[in-house]
């Protein structure tokens, strides 16, 4: 009968393999990485393909994923775990990151640079060559699963100066950058995902690149490739073209009005 | 004796009191001939030598009167003439002077009613005193003499309404001088009707005269006859309820009577919808265009221009008309704007002239036709691409264009083949029967139709319409001849140019002419290097300028003549001895305060050169221009904004530190890990408390300001210079920092070559922006070169001192390194290095470059996500403080 940890480890793989069209050598660099047992930083702009490319990875790898969104109240023992009380005793419940490390999991720290850097520090041990993890409240150090690896996102553009990640962090990563794809391949992608044919994904491609050009004119970040694809679910469902854009891709990416009726504009001329 | 001696002799008299005088009024009785009688003359001279016993000056304006209204007015008026000026002398020789001067435009008119108005006027302001009819004289007489009748008759009408009121000196002063300059500042096709609803204001209370003519700068002047009366009229309500927020309503300074404005406001000025535009041009295309009004095109084009233009480029700027009001609404004439810009925009997106230039047109024996067919062929080319990319422009433009289009239609008649062609290819109009009936039209016709769909493929290139113009030329060149009118000029042919809907045409003569200094350059390093037996064609030099705003490097070269010619060719070289050098300056005159000295990275040495680079250390001379002061009160909407904007940036009073050993309060989540903790038998952790600290941004910020000479240049249709627009950023920016508290300092840099770099103090981080630092501000003045690289290590130098937590240095400029032996290459190297070591000691660098084109080169400069490019330099006050508050939100 399979124990605890096997239930919980098979609950983590993913059945089903994720869509991914592959942009440059990502793939062989991911896997190389994780052959080298080492850990890999994700960079690029939201909404780009980073989480999707790890799914994909934890699938053809045939390894479990634990995924952690970071923010600014994440603790130490929210990665590593903590003391519950069960049935008047005390019981200890590991922490994804403890999970992972146990298990030979893909731990994902999504958006590394918003949780504390006194949380930050906890992977530091993971990511040289101790691959150790320190479980002080129990006295433990645990030796990671030749299959763990730790894999950070992180979004270096547009960041203010006063939250970046360390050197420290920084430096114990291999990094893959990551961008919006080339037109073509980004209009499979959204004809794919959003389940509209190539003429309308490529439309809605063409839109997004003319957004992305005003980037820091006007508005933080270009339109992702994950907004295209929510516009092109709603024209799936019957939305006309030029509202889906409205809704699904300017209203996110700003309030301003000026800049919206630029984006406005836009739509009008390529719906 | 005969009448001519007679009169000769009358003149000489005036010889005696002056003889030049004398020779000027022959000299000019003499071309009128016959019509001079002696009576006239005879008076001329008496009261000349009058004028002249009372005042040298005097007595020669009455000559020079008389002397210009003998032969062309009658004797009465002469009368007439002899009586007003005899009444102002009697005020003294400053006032008859005037009068002599100024009155004879006026009789000449022999317009009663405007001579009665004029003598009214001038008693009312003489009542004042002399000193009020110079300047208001002067523009009546400029009116008058461009034609302006009933202008000059309102405005004399507007200076009896002001100068009958109860006028202390300086409220006279203040009239006589801002009345003339304000009236002659209205546009002349509004100027009446807004005459007189300023005159209103006047009666009503001749202290709303100031709010109401700074509501007209500020915008009023846009509305139309109608709305402008309904405005006055609201205004008026208020005033007698409330007379400040009257004055604030006309002065366009209160909520109301700028939304009262908007709403009634029907016409768009361009400049109300320029960062709109400029911004759309920027996401459209990806390129720097920006917008300017069609009156600010340089003379030598608009000399090559129908009148009607409407729209056109030269490849840098898009011109549209300074303002649109054809339209009923407001948004119907904003769309009007936007609609020419998208149709424009595609000649850049699809690459119009993107084609060898060079002769081409010339080469036809009738280039009106050549040109004419061009056009055709690359709107229709420009059709169908815009048809396959943004079906909804040609859904909502082209339905514009075929209405115009077809109202132009008789005016075409001469070309009915060419306009066809124009009306079936380029805009899809389906042709009428009769047109397909026409004998002339039908043969020709559909022979080019049949072209032009034969070659028609995929996604033509700009090559596609060259070609056919080449093939379908001597088609249509038979056909024009045939129709030739022999009333029609210089074209030889007598082909008369094709009129397209708002006439959007590509403009190759002004693409290709528009930049005379990158044709020189082009040429020059055409020659360069053909010398060196490497062909590559001028125009392809030319756009690469055009595309990198005068820069160009090797490797542009090397693409454009193709890597096998270019071998081992010292490209550098080549371009260093092609292109212009930098200017030597005189120094400024102020001591150093104290000098630096500082190494620069030599990028052929792969070394740095160490003291290589002296920099004195200046102070600003303050000036009291009261710029500082003007900017807060011009700014004054944008600068509350930022304000309150730059208040959300300063941290929450206090924040919540968790965990912590001692504090206010139980951290409930950390009790209950110490509770479950000790029931594990574990040590508990006492960090089980909240404190609550109050927050400090720590946050130091040098704003570095390039003051080169290129920065006395103007920003597009405005007075202002790139200068004055950065000052204006920085008073705004000060403002703005003032309310975050974060610790800042402002420099400006120059020089002349590397002994002689100047980095000017404007505020240091230890002072407030206090009356010295506006001073400062307001005394800024652009100076010589930029060399960059050691007023980056100097100012980082200074940060480097600074404990901040955050060290941000944000430099301001208006294009690339150069000065004296540092250009191009090694510039771009030394900055790029410089820019290095300051990110090595931790001090983060952004830099903002205004008034170009985006170009890549500044990535490679500054890196892709550590600069800016404002493209239109207007935009840098607003745009600034928001950069600031994206760089260091928390």
């Amino acid at each position: 009968m399979p124990d605890e940890s096997q239930l919980y480890s098979e609950s983590h793989l993913i059945d089903e393999e994720p869509y991914y069209r592959q942009i440059g050598n990502e793939v062989n660099i991911f896997e190389a990485a994780h052959q080298a047992k080492l850990p890999l930083m994700l960079k690029g702009p939201t909404g780009c393909g980073k989480t999707r490319f790890v799914e994909y990875m934890a699938y053809r790898l045939q390894l479990p994923i634990i995924t952690v969104a970071c923010h600014e109240d994440l603790f130490a023992s929210d990665l590593i775990g903590r003391y519950l009380l069960k049935h008047e005793e005390t019981v200890w419940l590991d922490g994804p990151l403890t999970r992972a490390v146990r298990m030979g999991a893909i731990c994902y720290l999504d958006e590394i640079v918003e949780a504390r850097k006194d949380t930050t520090v906890v992977i530091h041990p993971l990511t040289d060559n101790r691959r150790m993890l320190s479980i002080d409240k129990k006295g433990e150090y645990i030796q990671a699963h030749p299959n763990f690896m730790i894999v950070i996102s992180y979004n270096p553009g547009y960041q203010s100066v006063l939250k970046d990640l360390k050197q420290s962090t920084r430096q114990r990563f291999v990094s893959l950058k990551f961008n919006y794809p080339e037109p073509l391949k980004e209009a499979e992608i959204v004809a794919h995902e959003g389940m509209v044919d190539l003429d309308t994904a490529s439309r809605l491609v063409t839109l997004a690149g003319k957004i992305r050009n005003i980037r820091e004119h006007g508005l933080t970040e270009g339109a992702s490739t994950r907004l295209l694809i929510y516009a092109a679910q709603l024209i799936t469902r019957g939305i006309p073209g030029s509202e889906a854009c409205r809704h699904a891709v300017c209203l996110p990416l700003t309030d301003d009005t000026r800049v919206l009726e630029t984006l406005h504009d836009l739509i009008d001329d390529i719906f | 004796m005969n009448a001519n001696n007679c009169q000769e002799n009358t003149v000489e008299t005036l010889a005696v009191a002056d003889p030049e005088l004398a020779e000027r009024v022959s000299h000019k009785l003499m071309k009128k001939g016959g019509a001079v009688s002696q009576q006239a003359i005879e008076l001329l001279v008496r009261e000349t030598l009058w004028g002249l016993s009372l005042e040298f000056s005097f007595g020669q304006a009455i000559a020079g009167g008389y002397a210009d209204l003998i032969g062309e007015t009658n004797s009465e008026c002469l009368q007439t003439y002899a009586e007003l000026v005899r009444e102002a002398g009697r005020h003294g020789p400053t006032v008859g002077r005037m009068i002599a001067t100024y009155l004879v435009t006026v009789l000449k008119l022999g317009n009663n009613h405007l001579l009665g108005r004029f003598i009214q006027a001038t008693t009312l302001m003489r009542a004042k005193g002399s000193y009020t009819l110079k300047e208001p004289l002067e523009g009546l007489d400029s009116l008058l003499k461009k034609g302006e009748v009933e202008s000059a008759a309102v405005f004399l009408g507007l200076l009896m309404d002001t100068f009958s009121h109860e006028l202390t000196y300086s409220r006279c002063q203040y009239f006589a001088s801002v009345l003339p300059k304000k009236f002659l500042g209205f546009d002349p096709s509004r100027r009446i009707w807004q005459t007189q609803q300023l005159r209103r204001i006047i009666r009503e209370d001749q202290r709303l005269a100031d709010p109401f003519l700074d509501g007209m700068e500020k915008g009023l002047k846009f509305l139309s006859q109608d709305a402008l009366e309904n405005f006055i009229d609201r205004g008026l309500k208020k005033y007698h309820r409330n007379r400040r927020a009257g004055i604030r309503f006309f002065a366009l300074e209160s909520g109301t009577g700028l939304t009262t404005c908007q709403e009634l406001q029907v016409t768009v000025p361009l400049f109300q919808v320029r960062q709109q535009l400029n911004r759309y041009l920027l996401a459209r295309t990806g390129i720097g265009l920006t917008v300017r009004t069609l009156s600010s095109l340089p003379k030598s084009f608009t000399e090559t221009l129908p009148k009607s233009s409407v729209v056109c480029s030269d490849g840098t700027f898009i011109y549209l008309p300074d303002e649109i009001g054809d339209f009923r609404t407001k948004d119907d004439n904003v769309m009007m704007y936007k609609n020419l810009i998208r149709l424009e925009a595609a000649f850049y997106e699809f690459e119009s002239f993107d084609f060898n230039h060079d002769n081409f047109f010339a080469q036809f024996p009738d280039e009106d036709l050549a040109v004419d067919l061009y056009t055709i062929f690359e709107l229709a080319r420009i059709r169908i691409l815009l048809l396959h990319h943004y079906p909804g422009l040609v859904r909502r433009s082209y339905p514009l264009l075929r209405d115009e289009a077809l109202r132009l239609r008789y005016e075409n008649t001469m070309t009915e083949t060419v306009f066809w062609l124009y009306a079936f290819l380029a805009l899809d109009l389906p042709i009428t029967d009769a047109v397909k009936r026409s004998a002339n039209v039908q043969d020709t016709f559909q022979a080019v139709v049949q072209l032009f769909i034969g070659e028609m493929t995929g996604s033509p290139t700009v090559d596609f319409s060259t070609e056919l113009v080449l093939k379908t030329f001597p088609l249509l060149n038979q056909t024009a001849e045939s129709l030739a009118d022999d009333h029609t000029p210089a074209t030889g042919s007598g082909y008369r140019p094709l009129i397209p809907a708002f006439n959007w045409r590509p403009w190759p003569h002004l693409y290709f002419s528009a930049h005379p200094e990158y044709d020189r350059l082009a040429q020059k390093l055409m020659i360069e290097l053909a010398n060196r037996g490497i062909s590559v064609s001028k125009s392809d030099l030319k756009r690469r300028l055009l595309e990198r705003n005068g820069f160009i490097s090797s490797e542009d070269i090397v693409d454009i003549a193709g890597q096998n010619e270019i071998g081992h060719l010292d490209i550098e070289k080549i371009l260093e001895s092609s292109l212009s050098q930098g200017r030597d300056h005189y120094r400024s005159g102020t001591a150093a305060d104290r000098v630096f000295w500082y190494r620069e990275w030599d990028n052929k040495l792969a070394d740095y050169l160490h003291d290589h680079v002296r920099l004195s250390e200046r102070t600003v001379p303050v000036a009291t221009n009261d710029f500082y002061r003007q900017t807060l009160s011009r700014h004054y909407p944008l600068i509350r904004r930022m304000r309150r904007g730059f208040e959300l940036l300063k941290p929450e009073a206090l924040s919540i530190l968790r965990q912590w050993v001692e504090g206010d309060e139980f951290d409930y989540r950390a009790l209950l890990d110490f509770a479950l903790d000790k029931k594990a038998g574990l040590m508990p952790s006492d960090r089980i408390y909240i404190k609550r600290m109050k927050n400090q941004r720590d946050v130091a910020v040098l704003l570095l300001v390039d003051l080169s000479h290129s920065t006395s240049s103007l920003t597009s249709e405005s007075q202002a210079s790139v200068l004055d627009v950065e000052k204006e950023a920085i008073v705004i920016f000060s403002e703005a920092l003032e309310v975050v508290g974060d610790t800042f300092a402002i420099a400006g840099f120059s020089g002349t070559g590397r002994l002689g770099v100047d980095y000017y103090w404007l505020k240091y981080f230890d002072e407030t922006t206090n009356e010295t630092v506006r001073y400062r501000i307001d005394a800024l003045a652009p100076q010589r070169n930029t060399r960059m690289g050691a007023a980056i290590r100097h100012a980082s130098r200074q940060l480097e001192k600074l404990p901040a937590k955050v060290r941000l240095l944000i430099i301001l400029g208006d294009g690339f390194p150069n000065d004296v032996d540092y250009k191009r290459r090694y510039a771009i190297a030394d900055t790029r290095q410089a820019l290095l070591e300051v990110q090595s000691k931790n001090i983060y660098v952004h830099a903002i470059t205004v008034n170009i084109a985006a170009d890549p080169q500044l990535d490679e400069l500054y890196g892709n996500i550590h600069h800016s490019v404002i493209a239109d330099a207007r935009e840098l006050p607003d745009r600034l403080p928001w950069i600031y508050g994206a760089l260091t939100k928390d």
